[in-house]
């Protein structure tokens, strides 16, 4: 008897979401696929416009009305794309559940903590009023937020943004997602802050073995919060690897160009920073080729006219750019 | 007697007054910042950390003459800058300009770039239009920007771009101090390395000094050659940006660099 793959939590294959814009319609997310295993952590990185936030989105079935996406979504082998509203209701928030990037934000300032927490789940597990209260405190106990019961009814305003940012993680776990997706969740806050919250994602994550899907643009917070990173650039993945090997040998051109531009804490006063040049292309005019050709150092003729694919280096290690190299 | 600083501040200390809890009751007090002293000297860099709250924006706005404290004094060049009048405060201004965090909420979005650049020098009454444009040209140069954008507006810039427009805004009148609160905290990790580059830049030039305030210990340690560390309005540490840094002697600084993300202290 065979052993069967298992199938993946998360498996996005061949994503493209094409989004309307005021000089036309474009191509945001350029063919995206990537798994994510129960009890796995995949980081994606990338600058601003790369497509990252987009993922997330297109993965709750959060894009504006008017995108079009193609290819497939699939949460436990079960296809998310092109099924209706009310079926993407029934998985969001209790199957797959997000942390935003801006805790003040995306916490209704109207309502009290009990009431927000509450709300999933009543909608999805039926429960009432007052169970939902009990559960709520529950959780904002297991998110570890100071003086939970006194802070069951304040409104958001009345905590401070790593509360808040609690108060958030606790939402998303209401119903006890399979998937956790996390946009920037820590950028909004202090160091201290930040690292108590992703500690405390970490520890959710191993101990209800949920599979968690982490977006940042702060490469030194991947590395030692995710098991696999993905490095995205112009609507695509541009590497893939296991976070260890990424940060020993990244490979493209980008992904070094990004590595390479950090401070670092041992560095000497007045060291100047290795840049890339140029900036991000619009996603109106990218060229047709590799997206990155126009800023790269190490870009040659052909580079320019033919889309590069994505070339596997090693078993856990793909990157798109024929001429990729390794330090 | 030695020659004054550039920047001196002495027993800095503001307090806020915070709702009272009942109409009779004294107002309680939040002590932002206390007892804060520090010195820089022209041509060199220092950087203020620590976490929100602990009174870095608020020591910003003291030495710009934003705010006024409620003890203590800030000396530009040996002059108490909190006791002078409007007028020679406002001719003194033109000595230390400022770059805020934020490239999108500090730029007027219905001012073009050259009236955005030339407002600190209209504020001097001093110069003609054409002298103007001159200067905003000078300015937009050095820090990379073309003359061709100085009719445009600032939607029509990124992060980084805009951020270059604040610097230049803050360059033109040849200021011996920059106050740069946060300046590369919203910008993307290959931008921030750009702007930090103008910024050095600019220092070796000029002979600029900063007064730094960021939460990144990693960008404090390559841009400044002292750090001052504030916890709840206090000095915790203060010294030589490589020496604190590496061998931090006060607990509250070694927490700030044990939760940097991919830096271990061991290393």
């Amino acid at each position: 008897m065979t052993n069967p793959t298992p199938i993946p939590l998360l498996q996005v294959q061949d994503l493209r979401v094409q989004l309307p814009t005021a000089r036309g319609p474009v191509l945001a997310l350029r063919g995206l696929s990537f798994a994510l295993a129960p009890g796995q952590t995949l980081g994606v990185i990338g600058e601003s416009g790369c497509g990252k936030s987009l993922t997330a989105l297109a993965t709750m079935g959060l894009l504006p009305e008017r995108a079009q996406v193609s290819g497939s979504i699939r949460l436990n082998g079960h296809e998310l794309l092109g099924q209706d509203e009310a079926a993407w209701c029934r998985v969001r928030g209790a199957r797959m559940a997000m942390v935003f990037q801006e805790p003040m934000t995306a916490l209704n300032p109207l309502h009290t903590i009990a009431h927000q927490i509450a709300e999933p789940l009543r909608l999805h597990q039926g429960m009432n009023a007052s169970a939902a209260r009990r559960r709520a405190l529950d959780l904002l106990e297991r998110v570890q937020l100071p003086r939970a019961r006194e802070r069951l009814d304040a409104y958001p305003h009345q905590l401070s943004g790593g509360q808040r940012q609690r108060v958030m993680i606790a939402m998303a776990l209401a119903c006890g997602p399979d998937l956790l997706i996390a946009d920037e969740p820590t950028t909004a806050l202090d160091v201290t802050v930040q690292k108590e919250v992703l500690d405390l994602m970490g520890q959710l994550v191993r101990e209800d073995g949920m599979g968690m899907l982490l977006i940042s643009h702060d490469l030194g917070l991947m590395r030692e919060r995710v098991q696999q990173v993905m490095v995205m650039y112009g609507g695509q993945c541009v590497e893939h690897a296991d976070t260890e090997t990424l940060f020993a040998h990244p490979a493209h051109p980008y992904t070094r160009g990004l590595f390479a531009a950090r401070p670092r804490l041992d560095w000497p006063r007045g060291t100047r920073l290795s840049t890339i040049a140029g900036q991000v292309p619009e996603l109106h005019d990218l060229p047709a080729g590799c997206a990155f050709a126009g800023r790269c150092p190490q870009a040659q003729v052909d580079c320019a006219g033919q889309a590069p694919r994505l070339d596997t280096l090693a078993p856990a290690h793909q990157v798109r750019c024929p001429h990729w190299s390794v330090a | 007697m030695s020659a004054p600083a550039l920047l001196e501040v002495r027993q800095l200390g503001r307090r806020f007054d915070l709702p009272r809890s009942t109409p009779w009751a004294r107002p309680e007090g939040l002590q932002a910042l206390a007892d804060v002293s520090l010195r820089l000297e022209a041509g060199r860099s220092l950087g203020v950390v620590g976490e929100s709250g602990s009174g870095k924006s608020t020591l910003a706005r003291l030495v710009m003459a934003l705010d006024r404290p409620s003890a203590g004094q800030v000396l530009f060049k040996g002059q108490d800058i909190h006791a002078l009048s409007a007028a020679p405060l406002r001719a003194l201004r033109a000595d230390f300009q400022m770059v805020f965090q934020d490239p999108y909420g500090s730029l007027d979005p219905r001012q073009t770039v050259a009236q955005i650049v030339s407002e600190p020098l209209q504020v001097q009454r001093r110069h003609s239009r054409a002298e103007l444009r001159e200067q905003v040209q000078q300015a937009l140069a050095e820090v990379g920007l073309r003359s061709g954008d100085l009719d445009k507006y600032p939607h029509e810039f990124s992060g980084g771009q805009r951020q270059r427009i604040a610097i230049a805004r803050a360059l033109i009148t040849r200021p011996a101090l920059i106050v740069a609160d946060e300046p590369v905290s919203a910008l993307d990790v290959s931008v921030q390395a750009q702007v930090l580059n103008l910024m050095m830049d600019l220092q070796e030039r000029h002979g600029l000094s900063y007064l730094f305030v960021s939460h990144d210990l990693a960008v404090v340690q390559v841009m400044c050659d002292d750090v001052l560390v504030l916890q709840s309005g206090c000095v915790v540490e203060q010294g030589p940006a490589h020496q604190v840094l590496r061998s931090p002697r006060h607990p509250y600084t070694q927490t700030l660099l044990a939760a940097v993300p991919g830096h271990n202290p061991l290393v």
